[in-house]
């Protein structure tokens, strides 16, 4: 099982999530935009082992407190490609989290780098897809390839999988491939 | 003996009746089914719950407690899967992480009972009383809650998708960042609750009440609200994505900053509400009331705004 803590940085109103493999407490810090106590509380209180720092993309309100949680408490970074090093995942990659294996699903669009991790029933998408909305983009084309990205890999993962946004609130793959206007089969 | 783990590694005895396949009641040999003297047995648990005694990782799973006095009992961590509870006084009863799959709590009293992290998954708690209970992080997918009464109730973080609340009292309850994805609250009663960060997406809220209710931050991308009382609602930074709020009595609600792209908004009565800085792309305002409305800095490209009265 997979733990999920959630907290609401003042950056942007970025979400950045703490989460954890229920048994072996190995843990990942999800976008941390900027450093925030909370993040350090929520690995006391749980008593985690933080094994990776998670960036869906390389925007500074998911990147900028990357480097202080990494000095905090350790952790291989993982990206699509964020300039500063780290682990460079690519789709279909592996991601072993204690007992829990994620997978990596590149979705180009919102930055050419963007990358999802889709781990138990949960998927972390950064700005690749909100509740009601898709990421921003520069062009029609990144429009139409980050809309396809999701299509082709987000929704097939199962109607009961949540989706934790990089903004706003969480949704689930059911509410967006029925309801979310930008997809061009939204229907019940 | 061979002692057998179920999914929460809650140690349990096999019945001791040859050919089953069940396992043992609380002080029993063996399961509910093959447990001689039921009511000597159901006598004896209550009997126990008034002594004060601890019932924690007991086993009554499939057991028939309906209209037993247990009030007070504490059952940590008990199987109660299956188990027949209905009409059960369990009023301050201890069932935090209980589990409860598919059992039958229709007309329960669980008033201030703790059911934290219980998994009530495809229970049945039609008419039960739920009043300051505490439900947090509990899984009550595909439940039944038809008619139960919960006011006060904590549901933070609860999981509820799928679930029916038709005409549920859920006046001041706490669902904040719980998940009602595709739930049925036709009727519902949510005066003054709290569901900020709640995942309302695709839920069925039509004559819903949510005067004065707080749902900041809430996901209601393909709710239905039609002819929901919305009265004095906070919806600041929600979403709404195609949802269907037409006929829904939105006096004074607040949608500051709120994105309601494609939504029904269609006979509307937003009369004094506050969308300042909203995202109504092609929302259909079509006969929409406005009057007092403050639309300042909101986005309203492609809208329908045929009939809307200002």
């Amino acid at each position: 099982m997979l733990i999920v803590e959630w907290l609401l940085l003042d950056i942007n109103e970025t979400n950045c999530y703490v989460a954890a493999c229920a048994s072996t407490k190995q843990a990942m810090v999800v976008d941390p935009g900027e450093y925030d106590d909370r993040i350090a509380e929520i690995v006391a209180r749980l008593g985690l082992d933080v094994r990776y720092v998670l960036i869906t993309h390389d925007h500074y309100d998911h990147t900028g407190g990357v480097n202080e949680v990494v000095g905090r408490f350790g952790g291989e970074v993982v990206s699509g490609g964020r300039s500063g090093g780290g682990r460079l995942v690519k789709d279909g990659d592996c991601v072993q989290l204690g007992n829990l294996e994620g997978t990596v699903l590149c979705t180009p669009g919102h930055t050419p780098d963007s990358v999802c991790l889709a781990i138990a029933d949960h998927v972390f998408v950064g700005d690749a897809v909100f509740a009601g909305a898709v990421g921003g983009t520069a062009s029609r084309a990144q429009h139409e390839q980050l809309v396809e990205a999701i299509e082709n890999k987000i929704f097939p993962l199962g109607d009961h999988v949540r989706i934790h946004t990089g903004h706003g609130p969480c949704t689930t793959v059911s509410i967006e491939r029925r309801y979310n206007p930008f997809f061009h089969r939204s229907s019940i | 003996m061979v002692r057998a783990h179920d999914q929460t590694d809650r140690c349990m005895s096999p019945c001791a009746s040859p050919g089953c396949y069940g396992f043992a009641v609380f002080q029993s040999d063996n399961c509910w089914e093959h447990t001689s003297d039921k009511a000597a047995y159901l006598d004896r648990v209550e009997d126990l719950v008034r002594k004060g005694n601890r019932l924690v990782r007991a086993s009554f799973v499939k057991a028939d407690l309906s209209e037993r006095g247990l009030a007070g009992a504490v059952l940590s961590d008990a199987n109660l899967a299956g188990a027949r509870l209905a009409g059960a006084d369990l009023a301050g009863a201890a069932l935090d992480g209980c589990d409860l799959r598919a059992a039958d709590l229709s007309n329960a009293n669980l008033q201030q009972a703790d059911l934290t992290d219980a998994n009530l998954d495809g229970a049945t708690l039609a008419q039960a009383n739920l009043s300051g209970a505490t439900l947090d992080r509990c899984l009550l997918r595909n439940a039944n809650l038809h008619r139960a009464v919960a006011r006060g109730v904590s549901l933070q973080r609860a999981e509820m998708a799928n679930t029916c609340c038709v005409d549920v009292d859920l006046t001041d309850a706490d669902l904040s960042e719980a998940c009602l994805d595709s739930a049925c609250l036709i009727g519902a009663v949510l005066v003054g609750a709290r569901l900020d960060d709640t995942i309302l997406g695709a839920a069925v809220m039509t004559g819903a009440n949510l005067e004065g209710a707080s749902l900041n931050r809430a996901n209601l991308v393909g709710t239905c609200l039609q002819e929901a009382s919305l009265w004095g609602a906070q919806f600041v930074r929600a979403r709404f994505g195609k949802a269907d709020l037409a006929a829904a009595d939105a006096r004074e609600a607040v949608f500051t900053r709120a994105i309601l792209r494609e939504a029904n908004l269609a006979r509307t009565n937003l009369a004094g509400a506050d969308l300042a800085g909203a995202i109504l792309e092609r929302a259909n305002l079509a006969g929409a009331d406005l009057t007092g409305a403050s639309t300042s800095g909101a986005n309203m490209s492609g809208a329908n705004m045929e009939g809307v009265r200002k």
